[in-house]
């Protein structure tokens, strides 16, 4: 292939990703999730006044956010587009939408990497398939659009597994690649268990590649007493820069608070349920030697755990339905399109014919990536399974290739065919995605919450003196309020109220409660309610007050209204 | 010395297989499943009916296509089978369960049979369908699916082997032989009406393709410079095609079509049609709503009309369910979510089996490509009835997939073996050879056999009491005391409550009611077709008002709320494992 040839369609397959995760960034989904809200707050608040929302330094380990203790590199990366004058969702949601392009320049450096004893052809090539396959893949499409830490921390990962690959260049890539493994650990919790074993996967396919320069070196080790202290000291250094990361996260305030709280969500670790079963088991039969074998915890939560990692693996799930959460899916793609499965079979075994040692690699990569999202009980899972998107990608990508450098022409039509019918159910993915899936997931994207908030800062400015309640869903309506109704300049973590990092009060004017009794009592300043439609009537609205305004949003998440109204002194006309 | 070894070796392993199979398929068959499901009493039933009047107990003289037995129309092949088991041991759960069991026995020896047929690891073969949980699990009841396996199974192996006699005289009856059990399988199960016709095709494709790899004498019609056409008229012209090919291949199609034909005939009615119509989901509310909200949300465009559309929806339900047979947590791990189809301790196959598989499956790919073509053929179609309907994944419905799978796997093992053998003699050379050559084999062995017992575990010491209710236990204990009452107070009408199941099946069948006079004097049915009155017997779904003068059995969570002042005698019926089932009042 002509280099002219190949830069030109590197060019547009990434313009092409550009295209499919810019279109729509910030419309689809419809609105920002809790996450997300609470991300942008952090990061908006630490881009005008330096601290978080409760005025924590923005240099910390983890954030306290809204009390779920987030990592803080999503938060970082996306403080500079705080700046860029464009909506909010578009704002957080940019960090991710660019790491789902980088993601696609990254894949084909790995993907012609990791085919080291094919041919310059053949890699570019296969190299631009997986670059193409990454970026039509639904599942890198769907969460370019959303601000999930997941996402830029897979991105972060494989960059570095990219330079830990190529430290057999230049020792000093073993830095590089520990500093954005430090980053990805920073970015998602997941990834203090995957990359350290995936690193250990990418140095091993690398020994094996050099297996004969290892033999070399092993042979006659005064010969290469120099390049080997080099690589010792960075290896060194790099070691120590990751234990200093480790030390520093495990060493912050609230890391033990986050643990607990991730923890204590429901897990095959929580071992209750496993051993009860176990309990029945031996009662059943019995409970000598064999039976305490064949009942054993250990055996049944093993059991659980293979049924959940092979949840990620059905056909079903990877091409037809996906995650049925419809945060994480559409429900009427997979993770791939339909016409990629033939690209996974003929991948596997093409990989199988012609590198072996890449194969394992990519499969050891797929199964780690799975654990974690493996342990939950919610499986399959599409948003904590996202480390396998690589290798998922570059098999497809390499399944594609497959076609394109086979000796026989009518398989390289054969190619252009199955190429066809992946763009089809591009098209199909695309109309789907951006007109049909917002409408139905709006209930999982906390619909309505934004329109709230701004009903409330158009009664504000009306009436800039009122008291504001508030009381919204599950209690973290705050977030938006600090979102949309107040100006980053009105806050003042010094003089807020907030339990466990819920925030409860702002300065005099803003509750997030109902207003009790004696709200109503002198009613000299409006009051501003905003709740749902059930709970207007639990509200003691004295006779002496009247509602003057009043809005009604609905709620997609159970088809009725949220009320925002202005109650203030009943006047005698 | 050699010689003699491996003549032990395949005397004990034979032995050692014998064992295991006796062990696995006809220890304690009639308490393990705990007691009989109530179709397999109907089936039960019915043949005995045949047995004593050549009526089915609707009063249907020797019905071909299918019983009416509870308007669910059973195909009649199992009944058919259970007449001589019948005639020799009578009624009992154990000669209605006898067919299957040996139909069970029969998978393995077909299995073996087409292990050289195919020629794979003939042991291999063997151990893994014998410590299969799935086979084992099927063949321990009356499953008509079961039987129709085995039928389809000794089939496939009897036309192919009889194929491979070369002799013509051979070839054409035992041809003719094994399109009879294939036959026979579409009588048997339901969904053997689509499986097996398509499996005898596959069958056919694979001995045409592999006629025309072996002949060597008519080189003029490989000539590929020829079109297709010509070079089939070429091969048309030669005698020996005409007489090995054409003539007996017309002949046994002409066999199948023609014995087929009673059910082909009745495509469209109730025998044969009523049970897909029930389980599929074509043409279903959930499809329409499923259209229905994905157009809206699309905001009803004509576009979403189209992509949207229930056609469309309906096609990607059933690639959907298709594959759901295929998931791993299906076939590996959890088995069917019913527990009267798999243990739930095991699944259909060991987790270990998922890597075998997919080894076995890609030896199958590089080194027989046409018999993994015909293999993959026949799992595909053994699917395919399944993926239309509700409920899936179901274990029973695929069960004709089984042989393909049980293949798959056994020779992943041998494979897997193999290359550990090949390794260890690679670099231990010649030292502690009979290691190397036997440990890979036993460790791999040992992997299936701790499996297993895990499995025989949990289905000898929890199967039995954790899943009384799917098996209706008690209703033997329940018709023995009716029975009994029935002496005491001839004149009482007996009242039987629906929430046993069937409770007027267990009757005739635990009572051994006379057939002819369940012919004669049943008459009444309920929508469906399922008899609900004989004689002063009478099943009611809700408790009815008069209760005077009646024998009323109620099942245990009825019994809880049943004012019992009017009854002057009470009885508990617990099942054989002392769990009480159900509640007797005797009322004046």
């Amino acid at each position: 292939m002509s280099l002219t040839k190949f830069k030109l369609l590197w060019i547009s397959i990434v313009i092409l990703a550009i295209v499919l995760r810019f279109w729509g960034l910030g419309l689809t989904p419809t609105s920002l999730y809790w996450d997300e809200a609470a991300m942008a707050v952090d990061a908006r608040l630490l881009a005008q006044t330096g601290e978080d929302m409760h005025g924590l330094s923005g240099l910390t380990a983890i954030f306290p956010s809204y009390g779920d203790y987030k990592l803080p590199v999503y938060i970082w990366f996306s403080i500079p587009f705080t700046y860029i004058p464009v909506s909010v969702e578009v704002q957080i949601r940019l960090v991710s939408a660019l790491a789902g392009v980088f993601s696609v320049i990254v894949i084909g450096a790995l993907t012609y990497k990791l085919l080291a004893s094919q041919s310059h052809r053949h890699r570019q090539i296969a190299q631009l398939s997986s670059m193409f396959v990454l970026a039509i893949l639904p599942w890198s499409i769907m969460f370019s659009h959303t601000a999930f830490e997941g996402h830029l921390a897979q991105f972060f990962i494989a960059l570095s597994i990219y330079c830990f690959l190529n430290v057999d260049k230049k020792p000093s890539f073993i830095l590089l690649a520990s500093l954005l493994g430090s980053i990805s650990i920073y970015t998602y919790y997941s990834a203090r268990f995957v990359w350290p074993l995936l690193s250990v996967f990418a140095l091993a396919w690398l020994l094996w590649q050099h297996r004969q320069t290892v033999s070399q070196i092993l042979a006659k080790p005064k010969k290469y007493q120099k390049v080997m202290i080099k690589y010792a000291i960075f290896g060194l250094l790099s070691l120590v820069l990751v234990i200093v990361a480790i030390n520093l996260m495990i060493h912050s305030s609230w890391y033990s608070a986050g643990e607990q709280i991730r923890l204590s969500s429901e897990s095959l670790l929580t071992s209750e349920p496993f051993i009860q079963e176990q309990n029945v088991l031996r009662e059943v039969s019995g409970n000598d030697r064999v039976d305490r074998v064949f009942s054993h915890r250990h055996l049944l939560q093993l059991k659980a755990f293979l049924g959940n990692l092979s949840d990620h693996l059905s056909i079903n799930y990877l091409f037809f339905s996906g995650d049925e959460n419809l945060r994480h899916g559409t429900t009427v793609f997979g993770l791939g399109y339909v016409a990629m499965i033939p690209l996974l079979l003929i991948g596997l075994y093409q990989l199988w014919l012609k590198q072996k040692s890449t194969l394992w690699f990519l499969l050891a990569w797929w199964l780690l990536a799975l654990v974690p999202a493996s342990i939950p009980t919610t499986t399959p899972h599409a948003l904590r399974s996202l480390n396998a998107m690589m290798p998922f990608a570059i098999i497809l990508g390499f399944g594609l290739a497959s076609f394109f450098i086979n000796q026989s022409k009518i398989i390289r039509r054969l190619g252009f065919v199955i190429l066809f019918f992946n763009i089809l159910c591009l098209v199909r993915f695309s109309y789907v995605y951006h007109w049909v899936y917002p409408t139905l997931s709006v209930s999982e994207w906390q619909g309505g919450y934004k329109e709230v908030a701004l009903a409330i800062k158009n009664l504000r400015n009306e009436y800039n003196h009122a008291i504001s309640y508030a009381d919204i869903g599950d209690g973290r309506f705050f977030l938006w309020y600090l979102l949309y109704t107040l100006n980053s300049s009105e806050y003042d973590s010094q003089r807020v109220i907030s339990e466990n990092f819920s925030i409860n009060q702002i300065e005099d004017h803003t509750y997030f409660k109902l207003p009790d009794e004696t709200s109503f009592y002198s009613l000299d300043r409006p009051l501003i309610i905003a709740t749902s439609e059930d709970r207007i009537a639990e509200l003691p609205i004295p006779s002496s007050a009247q509602v003057t305004e009043e809005t009604s949003i609905f709620n997609p998440a159970d088809g009725k209204f949220f009320k925002v109204l202005l109650i203030t002194k009943k006047t005698d006309n | 010395m050699k010689h003699f070894n491996q003549q032990i070796f395949f005397i004990l392993f034979l032995v050692f297989v014998t064992f295991f199979v006796f062990l696995t398929r006809l220890w304690k068959l009639d308490a393990l499943p705990v007691a009989p499901y109530e179709e397999e009493v109907a089936v039960g039933y019915d043949a005995y009916s045949l047995l004593k009047t050549g009526k089915d107990h609707h009063g249907q003289t020797w019905p071909i296509v299918a019983f009416e037995s509870f308007g669910d129309f059973k195909p009649t092949g199992y009944a058919y089978a259970t007449l001589p088991s019948l005639a020799i041991f009578d009624l009992s759960v154990w000669s209605i369960r006898l067919p299957s069991a040996l139909a069970g026995i029969f998978i393995i020896i077909n299995l073996i049979i087409l292990a050289r047929l195919l020629k794979i690891s003939w042991r291999w073969v063997a151990i893994v369908s014998v410590f299969s949980p799935w086979l084992i699990f099927f063949s321990r009841a009356a499953w008509e699916s079961n039987l129709a396996t085995s039928l389809i199974l000794a089939g496939v192996v009897v036309l192919w082997g009889s194929w491979r006699a070369r002799q013509f005289w051979l070839t054409l009856p035992g041809g003719l032989i094994g399109t009879g059990f294939l036959v026979l399988a579409t009588y048997t199960y339901h969904s053997a009406r689509a499986t097996a016709p398509l499996i005898f095709f596959g069958l056919l494709v694979l001995l045409f393709t592999e006629y025309l790899q072996n002949q060597t004498f008519s080189n003029h019609s490989k000539n590929k410079t020829l079109s297709f056409l010509n070079r089939f008229l070429n091969l048309w012209k030669t005698k020996d095609f005409r007489k090995k090919i054409i003539f007996p291949i017309t002949i046994w199609l002409v066999f199948f079509l023609f014995s087929f034909w009673p059910i082909l005939a009745n495509v469209f009615s109730p025998a044969v049609s009523q049970r897909s119509q029930e389980t599929t989901f074509i043409n279903t509310a959930p499809i329409l709503e499923r259209s229905l909200e994905l157009q809206e949300a699309g905001e009803l465009t004509w576009i979403d009309s189209k992509i949207f559309h229930p056609y469309i929806i309906t096609i990607q339900k059933i690639v959907d369910t298709f594959f759901i047979h295929l998931s791993p947590r299906f076939l590996f791990v959890e088995g069917d979510i019913n527990p009267r189809h798999s243990s739930g301790y095991t699944a259909l196959l060991f987790w270990t089996d998922a890597l075998a598989m997919i080894v076995g499956s890609i030896w199958f790919w590089q080194n027989k490509r046409r018999y993994f073509f015909f293999l993959f053929w026949w799992l595909a179609v053994a699917i395919l009835p399944a993926s239309i309907t509700k409920d899936a994944p179901h274990a029973l419905r695929i069960l004709a997939g089984s042989p393909v799978l049980i293949t798959f796997v056994a020779t992943g093992y041998w494979q897997v073996a193999q290359f550990f053998s090949s390794l260890w003699l690679k670099f231990a050379k010649n030292r502690m050879v009979v290691i190397g050559r036997f440990a890979p084999s036993l460790i791999v062995f040992s992997l299936i056999l701790f499996q297993w017992s895990g499995f025989w575990w949990f289905y000898t010491q929890v199967y039995p009491t954790r899943y009384t209710s799917v098996w209706q236990t008690g209703n033997q204990e329940m018709v023995e005391k009716v029975i009994a009452l029935q002496k005491v107070y001839p004149e009482h009408r007996i009242l039987l409550s629906r929430e046993g199941g069937r409770p007027l099946m267990y009757y005739f069948f635990f009572g051994k009611i006379d057939p002819e006079s369940v012919q004669t004097e049943a008459q009444e049915k309920d929508q469906r077709g399922e008899l609900t009155v004989f004689q002063n017997v009478h099943v009611f779904d809700s408790l009815p008002n008069d209760l005077q003068k009646s024998i009323l059995v109620l099942s245990d969570r009825q019994a809880q709320n049943f004012n019992h002042n009017l009854a002057i005698e009470k009885f508990d019926v617990t099942d054989k494992l002392n769990m009480q089932k159900f509640t007797l009042y005797v009322i004046n």
